[in-house]
């Protein structure tokens, strides 16, 4: 099912649910690049041209709609979890730091990346959003991937300058205190920057809910009250944790009038 | 492709259709040559973050540069600086630091090129004939030397040794023993540098000394007013220079 909703800065999105199935993936991936799963998780969003600021809205609202609202975090004393809205209100809004310029007969938009940085440096590209020349416009990030490189591959390295220059006075810009920390929880403060690998890892950490035991376990345990598997892996992972709860008060009354009767 | 963006790739064609006049010390003639773009600007940066992996990186960038911007796949060793420094002027300008990039252009020109293509060191019963690579020889041979250095910091020495070991086997035409002659370009990579490794060390110095007519070369091309241009990432970095 798709679900549709308005981010900060209004712009709408439309985004497919994560199931409990996608959740196996996401154990699976476990040991896999962080360039897989980030594309793997960027294919739940249908609404295409976003930046990395409004994808990772997006994330937090998908995680919510689909996962929960609590996340686990690390301390010292062990996880502690924090609500999501938490996270989201620490960002709060993003200024516009859109910024255009023109080089050599090119109109060239520079704005928050469009890519997540995975380790491949040409992800800089992305913080061109578009191209105009002669009034003929192109968005980057809505180009296929070869259309793309044949684009970046013929651009004036003089932008280069430019980028630069943008990326250095928008720098306060790129990065994000997400968690202020708790010194009497031992829990350090949580900072991502959107030109570094942390915004990735840390997206992927708010999906890394569930291990591949207890997803099997989950199942195995539902089944019984619940025979019909495929029901349940098409279920997201917040219904099945509900149903798991029923379930749970379910035995414990059952067993509680066991007891009952046992007494009397 | 599609046609929008088609479109928009023969207008972005048309701004780049620019070519660079550089003088090729080989060919003793000037080749138009295209500038660099943004994508090869941002590969010869993002190389300079990666030591010693990064400086092997930088190296075969810059060669891959050359060869696809001049259409040229036979140019040797000694032509890359006149591309260089050509292209590095075209893209920001003519000044690096208190180098006038005109005066390393002026160089070319003006200094002879005293390098032998083929040389020959012989010693008792083994032969070997010398030659300056082509860029594209040097890069088959960067990229199998960078899949064997290891990143980690305590084995640059052992990096450092493989390098060398690279640099010299890169120079070496044939090896020839009583009559047995191989021919480097047959075998495969690992198995010249085994051969290269046997060769006694003599031999390693004479070798050094043909190698080393080309770094002259270099070092007087690059030196204005008595002061090298160093010539890494950072020279194509625009933060870098005044």
């Amino acid at each position: 099912m798709d679900l549709s909703f308005t981010l900060p800065n209004k712009k709408e999105v439309v985004v497919k649910e994560i199931l409990y199935k996608d959740l196996r993936k996401m154990a699976l991936y476990n040991d896999s690049s962080r360039s897989n799963i980030i594309k793997f998780l960027e294919s739940f969003i249908v609404t295409k041209g976003l930046n990395v600021v409004e994808k990772l809205f997006t994330f937090f609202i998908l995680r919510e709609k689909c996962i929960g609202e609590q996340v686990a975090v690390g301390s010292k004393k062990g996880n502690v979890n924090i609500d999501l809205q938490l996270f989201r209100k620490n960002i709060g809004s993003f200024d516009d730091i859109r910024q255009e310029i023109d080089v050599e007969g090119i109109k060239c938009v520079l704005n928050y990346p469009s890519r997540f940085y995975v380790g491949d440096t040409d992800f800089i590209f992305s913080l061109i959003e578009s191209l105009e020349i002669d009034n003929e416009k192109i968005i980057l990030s809505s180009l296929s991937e070869e259309d793309y490189t044949n684009v970046v591959g013929r651009l004036p390295d003089t932008i280069f300058n430019y980028i630069e220059k943008f990326v250095k006075s928008n720098a306060p810009h790129f990065s994000m205190i997400v968690y202020n920390g708790k010194e009497s929880m031992e829990i350090d403060e949580i900072k991502l920057n959107m030109l570094d690998g942390s915004l990735v890892a840390f997206i992927v950490k708010l999906f890394d809910c569930i291990g591949d035991t207890d997803y099997r376990e989950m199942l195995f345990v539902l089944s019984k009250r619940i025979p019909d598997v495929l029901f349940l892996t098409n279920c997201t992972y917040l219904e099945l944790f509900d149903y798991y709860k029923l379930y749970q008060d379910e035995v414990e009354k059952q067993n509680q009038d066991l007891q009952n009767q046992s007494a009397s | 492709m599609s046609k929008n963006v088609s479109s928009f790739l023969n207008k972005l064609d048309k701004l780049n259709d620019v070519t660079i006049e550089v003088f090729v010390p080989s060919l003793k003639k000037k080749v138009p040559t295209k500038p660099l773009n943004l994508k090869q600007q941002k590969d010869l940066i993002s190389s300079a973050l990666d030591g010693l992996k990064g400086t092997l990186d930088f190296n075969r960038t810059l060669n891959k540069i050359i060869i696809e911007n001049s259409g040229l796949s036979d140019l040797k060793i000694y032509d890359k600086l006149p591309f260089i420094v050509a292209l590095r002027k075209h893209a920001l300008g003519n000044k690096v630091g208190k180098i006038e990039l005109q005066g390393v252009l002026n160089n070319i020109k003006n200094i002879p090129l005293n390098v032998k293509n083929e040389s020959t060191i012989k010693q008792d019963t083994l032969k070997l004939t010398l030659k300056i690579p082509t860029l594209r020889e040097e890069n088959m041979l960067l990229n199998k030397c960078e899949q064997e250095i290891n990143t980690e910091q305590e084995l640059l020495k052992e990096g450092i040794g493989k390098l060398y070991i690279y640099e010299i086997l890169k120079h070496i035409n044939t090896i020839q023993v009583d009559d047995d002659v191989i021919d480097l370009d047959d075998i495969r990579i690992h198995e010249r540098v085994k051969l290269v490794e046997k060769l006694p060390l003599s031999v390693y110095s004479k070798i050094s000394d043909f190698i080393e007519t080309i770094n002259k070369y270099n070092t007087d091309i690059l030196t204005v007013d008595e002061t090298e241009l160093a010539i890494d990432a950072e020279f194509f970095d625009t933060s870098g220079s005044d």
